[in-house]
């Protein structure tokens, strides 16, 4: 008698049979959420201020414990539900059975992303069930605005969903890759750590690369392409911004995932499944796995090393010494990549000898367009006809940018520029120390170019002092400085807008050899005696001279400072400008005795 | 009828399989014989579906068996090496092989597990390699299959399971006409069960015959004339493959009909005329003409 009850349909046989042997995966993924997100409130349910920072970090995305969670979830799901394509037994009886290939992966890509979605979308319904969490009577004392722990709001929530679900896909997706290329269990977890670290890897080390070779490139200078190159980086970098949604990136990164899904599945079904066994079932994946995997081994290590024993004054790192420590790491390295690639020590043969020498083609002209500067990127300046406006960012000015647009102070910078790389060129610059306390500059600008461009350098450079070296670029230095736009940016804005925006104006003591400005301790100044502060201080700027400010640039360790902030004070990143109190500041010193922040004496 | 034309597969640049042709008769048992690494289990393999071959066509009544989900639900495999989730139970895996198959057959299920005497509720991973063997024959008998593909299936069962297997197999060829492919590397184990025969050796057919035709064809005559030998040779018009002569006494296998031979030798009167009877290696020994290693490592 047939039973044709309990027949359903291979596709959905195969669906049951997933969430029967994994459910303990999803089980773990929402007891961890639940742990990391939920508990905390409940906790402090009628006291939420105490969590009610850690939660915006949740509700943004950008909370460290949700990403490991999503991407070791994702990883972990991935091997799971493809386990038994790597094993010899399990692939013969599975693709025996009446399911195609094609049928078979979208059954095992759905189960295992049902898997990761579901525990999201309860803890998404737990954090509503817990959105009546309330502060304290004593914090509503204090707050007169409670609406500032809105924090767990429906919108806030269904964005907290898409973001979070998109970010486990993502991962997801580019795992089941892995799996499908991978050849055995190992090397799928493995190969999906790497695929998904490789973009974030490869972009910090053409940063670091060019951070170490070329004179001017700036920090952060790929920091955008960082953030977009993933929704992990995306959630990561999104801190303080929770109920914002960027729906353009996450619809390119859905599109990814479905484009790298279906690739996945073109892939499964033309895999030779006799390769299972094997580190990768296409051999050229692994030998692309081995170059790149060299690749970066190899500049860590070279960079580590040359790094300590080959830095010049610039911080720059000497080419030879590099390239000589490239090559020894890479033939080592290589050799021990090959080894795992191929599953046995006997590496030495011409055929490996001939993917050696395509990975020297790699790196070469990857070095001939980083550390080689084949594209004139040090030497590169804008004309001043081109510029719109420029940024500079300098320890010797007070503000944190100094926005100039004038047709003069471009043509200083574009000056300065030119000084600084005709002195570096022809090695002019002095050393850092010459007897005094090292006052090395970080001078960044950013041109706004009227293309639209941008273009940024930063300078690492030693004392301005004109001794030893630097004359030009310190003559150029001093020209700006004294100019009238530069003076006048530098000086703070004492408008009823500016100040109104200002979160919060202090006086915070350090360690300091000056009694008549010591501060007891950190004292927040009142708002009606912001616009008074700041003339004072203004005052004070304008009969600064440039040997002033470097004077207070080379000691302000030793000094009581003035700190203007516009956002959130525990942030670094939120602070406007530190205003240091010394022997140059005296209208400024006789304001703050007069109003009663510092001691008469 | 399963048919194999000009099929090749190599792995990683070594050829497993080259230009093999088969082809198995609806409602016969086929016994595929080789020694280990002839190429039986990637044969299986590439017939099952899971493995595709590099040329050649692999079809079942005329439809490819590669990606073809409906045609796989008439084959049934059970491979040398099983495979059963952790944890699982016979239970669990019918609840598996029922989703998946639309022809299973519970009443035959559970006829099977309690002729084998199987707990349904134990853990798989609790039975002995036997035990596994008649639980994974037990599912994918239930599946009612068309054609039964068979690797080493007998290994580690014990006499009376083996006849008991053999039973259920060849019960359902005569009742269902099913298609059964049957690996070996044991020809005495095939005898009485085969109805067709094929040798595989590198990968290649060595040779692939009916058995009752070549049983019939083949005869081992045992034959004396004493003294009065005759003059003209008793055996001209007679096809032999082999003549061995001990003393008076003349052992020969003579090919064709047995009437014909017998007709012929009685005519030059011998004192001793025996038929003897053939043993299925000698008889492919003798086919493929003389000691061919392949053959002789088959025997045992």
């Amino acid at each position: 008698m047939k039973s044709a009850n309990l027949y359903s349909s291979p596709s959905k046989a195969w669906y049951k049979e997933n969430f029967r042997r994994f459910w303990v995966l999803p089980l773990l993924e929402f007891l961890a959420l639940f742990l990391i997100n939920i508990l905390p409130i409940i906790l402090n349910y009628s006291k939420f201020e105490n969590v009610s920072d850690y939660t915006e970090t949740t509700m943004s995305g950008c909370n460290v414990a949700n990403i490991f969670v999503f991407c070791a979830v994702s990883i972990v799901i991935s091997a799971s539900v493809f386990s038994y394509i790597h094993g010899v037994a399990s692939s013969t009886m599975i693709h025996s059975m009446p399911i195609t290939r094609r049928k078979l992966f979208r059954a095992s890509f759905f189960s295992g992303l049902i898997m990761l979605i579901v525990p999201v979308i309860l803890t998404s319904l737990l954090f509503m069930v817990v959105s009546g969490a309330h502060i304290s009577p004593e914090a509503v004392k204090m707050h007169t605005d409670s609406s500032n722990y809105d924090i767990i709001t429906l919108k806030a929530v269904c964005i907290w969903i898409l973001e979070s679900s998109v970010m486990a896909a993502f991962v997801y997706a580019m795992s089941n890759l892995a799996g499908i290329l991978a050849g055995n269990r190992l090397i799928h977890v493995l190969l999906a750590m790497f695929i998904n670290g490789l973009p974030f890897v490869l972009l910090e080390l053409v940063q670091i690369y060019e951070s170490n070779f070329l004179f001017g490139y700036p920090d952060g200078e790929n920091l955008l392409a960082f953030s977009y190159v993933s929704p992990v980086s995306m959630a990561a970098g999104k801190c303080g911004q929770a109920g914002y949604l960027d729906i353009y990136s996450y619809l390119i990164y859905v599109a990814v995932i479905v484009a790298v899904t279906l690739l996945t599945s073109w892939l499964y079904t033309r895999i030779k499944l006799e390769r299972e066994r094997s580190a990768c079932v296409f051999p050229i994946v692994s030998d692309i796995v081995c170059i790149l995997l060299t690749f970066i081994c190899m500049s860590l290590l070279s960079l580590l090393i040359t790094s300590s024993i080959s830095e010049t004054d610039n911080g720059l790192i000497q080419r030879i010494p590099f390239i000589v420590v490239c090559i020894a790491s890479s033939v080592f390295i290589y050799m021990i990549c090959r080894m795992i690639a191929d599953g046995t020590t006997k590496i030495f043969s011409k055929v490996n000898l001939k993917k050696f020498g395509i990975y020297v083609i790699v790196v070469a002209v990857f070095f001939v367009f980083t550390i080689f500067d084949i594209t004139g990127y040090q030497q590169r300046v804008p004309q001043a006809s081109k510029i719109a406006s420029v940024t500079i960012e300098s320890n010797y000015a007070v503000q944190s940018r100094i926005h100039l647009s004038s047709g003069e102070s471009v043509s200083d910078v574009v000056s300065l520029q030119n000084a600084i790389l005709s002195e570096y060129k022809n090695q002019d610059f002095g050393s850092a120390s010459n007897g005094e306390s090292e006052a090395s500059d970080v001078l960044s600008i950013k041109y706004e170019l009227k293309s639209g461009k941008t273009m940024r350098r930063s300078y690492t450079l030693p004392d301005y002092t004109g001794k030893n070296g630097n004359v030009k670029t310190t003559k150029a230095f001093k020209k700006l400085y004294r100019s009238t736009e530069f003076s006048n940016e530098n000086l703070f804005d004492t408008s009823k807008t500016a100040i109104k925006a200002l979160a919060e104006v202090s006086l915070e003591n350090t360690y300091t050899s000056n009694s008549e400005v010591e501060a007891s301790e950190e004292t927040l100044i009142s708002r009606k005696d912001c616009y008074g502060l700041l003339k004072a201080m203004n005052k004070d700027l304008l009969t600064m001279d440039f040997n002033d400010a470097r004077t207070i640039f080379i000691n302000n360790y030793d000094y009581t400072s003035v700190n203007l902030y516009s956002n959130n004070k525990d942030s670094d990143e939120s602070k406007v400008s530190c205003f240091y109190l010394n022997k140059f500041t005296k209208n400024t010193i006789r304001y703050l005795k007069a109003t009663g922040y510092l001691d008469q004496q | 009828m399963i048919r194999i034309q000009k099929l090749s597969k190599t792995f990683d640049r070594t050829p497993v399989l080259t230009d093999l042709n088969m082809t198995i008769q609806t409602g016969s048992i086929y016994g595929l014989i080789g020694v280990n690494g002839a190429g039986k289990t990637t044969l299986i393999k590439n017939m099952s579906g899971m493995l595709r071959g590099d040329g050649g066509s692999i079809t079942y009544d005329g439809e490819s068996i590669w990606e073809n989900d409906m045609l796989k639900q008439s084959i049934g495999l059970i491979p040398d090496d099983l495979y059963f989730p952790n944890g699982y139970s016979l239970r669990d895996m019918r609840s598996v092989y029922s989703g998946f198959y639309e022809n299973w057959n519970d009443d035959r299920f559970h006829q099977l597990t309690e002729l084998f005497k199987l707990d349904e509720k134990a853990k798989i991973r609790t039975f002995s390699k036997g035990m596994k063997k008649q639980a994974a024959f037990c599912l994918v008998m239930a599946t009612m299959p068309a054609y039964l593909l068979l690797d080493e299936p007998i290994d580690g069962l014990d006499p009376i399971v083996r006849k008991l297997v053999w039973k259920a197999i060849v019960d359902d060829v005569a009742d269902r006409r099913m298609s059964v492919l049957v690996s070996s590397h044991n020809l005495k184990e095939m005898e009485g069960i085969c109805d067709y025969i094929g040798i595989l050796s590198h990968g290649r057919m060595l040779m692939e015959r009916e058995l009752d035709s070549v049983k019939n064809d083949l005869h081992k005559i045992q034959i004396s004339y004493g003294k009065n030998k005759p003059e003209q040779d008793a055996f001209a018009g007679l096809d032999v493959l082999r003549r061995e002569s001990r003393g008076t006494v003349d052992l020969m296998i003579v090919k064709g009909r047995i009437d014909h031979i017998e007709k012929a030798i009685r005519a030059t009167d011998p004192v001793i005329f025996d038929i003897l009877p053939l043993s299925l290696e000698e008889i492919f020994i003798y086919e493929l003409g003389g000691e061919d290693d392949e053959i002789s490592k088959l025997i045992f």
